[in-house]
């Protein structure tokens, strides 16, 4: 009962309803194992359909809209104070929003503090003398200022300390022979 | 449950406020079967469908709001319920693929001894055939299934031309044909 491999395409087309092609009638009439295989498909053809009818074949319990809206009313009241899916969404959104701002912020507020750290160290470096002033400050420094004329002492014994001010010890012994 | 309970006007308080309980409920008794027939064709199972059914009878109300054509109300539940029981059908197949993987090896081997119903045994193998399909395939032979969507429903629900869905389910009905042809010629 197998068809010609040539016919076996338009064959099934035939089987679900496709119009004859006339060569196809032609062959029909002479070759048997075709006209044997076209009425198996049409019955195949049948019994496919008549299937997939039954898919959907079972009917809903008698009471079915009734129980729906009893479930939908039992649902609605038991989500009555859940909050919708907008609310959800608009929620998520603030939070991510706050989250993002505070984010900025606290960038901002990391700039402003490293950008004082650097001008307060570009002070400090401004104002930084060189400790060498302060090390070398002594009684003496003053002979180091004018160092003595020719006559001059360096250190004047009677008053008591260091030289303050040069003083003329020639002048001294004139006036105290 | 008695119909009183769900007639007290609950519909309005929440939802779209310009249905009222009565409108919401005269939908659910038009629509109901329809719906019932989508989610059966697509899982082959009373229960579940019945599930389906609920649920999807409970997102329209809850999304009635946002239904900008009243009129198309009847496509957009049996769309809804499609879907819902489509997603159903996905998670039994993976559970009963997952649990029963060994059962169904040695099953295969009785398939003789179950063949006393032939009307049965081609119902069950038709199923397996018509899962089997492409998902686009699939979608329009379950859906033709219904007698109370026509073509231009069953377009309306899967978001097709009304050609596309004769063409595919041209295609469905040779594919399947041409699987219990080779076996039978």
């Amino acid at each position: 009962m197998k068809p010609c491999d040539r016919w076996r395409e338009s064959l099934a087309e035939l089987a679900l309803g496709a119009p004859a092609d006339p060569e196809l009638s032609e062959h029909l009439a002479t070759c048997a194992s075709c006209s044997a295989a076209l009425a198996k498909m049409q019955s195949l053809t049948g019994e496919i359909d008549l299937g997939i009818r039954q898919l959907a074949s079972a009917e809903p319990n008698a009471d079915g809209a009734t129980r729906i809206l009893a479930e939908v009313a039992s649902r609605v009241e038991r989500t009555r104070w859940l909050p919708s899916g907008k609310i959800i969404a608009a929620a998520f959104a603030a939070a991510v929003f706050l989250a993002a701002s505070l984010g900025v912020l606290w960038r901002l507020r990391a700039q402003r503090q490293e950008t004082e750290r650097v001008l307060s160290a570009a002070a400090r470096i401004s104002s930084w003398k060189s400790p060498t002033r302060e090390l070398l400050h002594s009684p003496y420094e003053i002979l180091l200022e004018r160092p003595p004329r020719l006559g001059e002492y360096f250190y004047q014994l009677d008053s008591g300390g260091p030289l303050m001010k040069n003083s003329a010890p020639r002048a001294k012994e004139k006036q105290n022979p | 449950m008695q119909g009183g309970e769900y007639e007290i006007g609950w519909c309005t308080s929440l939802g779209d406020e310009a249905q009222s309980a009565g409108e919401f409920e005269q939908r659910v008794r038009a629509c109901h079967r329809l719906v019932f027939h989508v989610a059966y064709a697509v899982l082959s199972d009373r229960a579940d469908a019945e599930e389906v059914v609920q649920d999807a009878f409970f997102r329209a109300y809850r999304k009635l709001s946002g239904l900008r054509e009243p009129h198309k109300f009847r496509a957009w539940v049996a769309q809804m319920g499609y879907r819902l029981a489509l997603n159903r059908w996905r998670a039994t197949t993976r559970a009963r693929r997952r649990d029963t993987s060994w059962h169904e090896m040695s099953s295969g081997a009785q398939a003789d001894v179950e063949s006393i119903v032939a009307q049965r045994e081609m119902q069950r193998r038709l199923r397996e055939e018509i899962d089997r399909l492409p998902r686009k395939l699939r979608a329009v032979v379950i859906l033709s299934a219904v007698q109370e969507l026509d073509t231009r429903d069953i377009a309306g629900v899967l978001h097709i031309p009304e050609g596309t869905v004769r063409s595919r389910l041209h295609l469905a009905r040779k594919a399947l044909l041409r699987v219990f042809s080779d076996e039978a010629l």
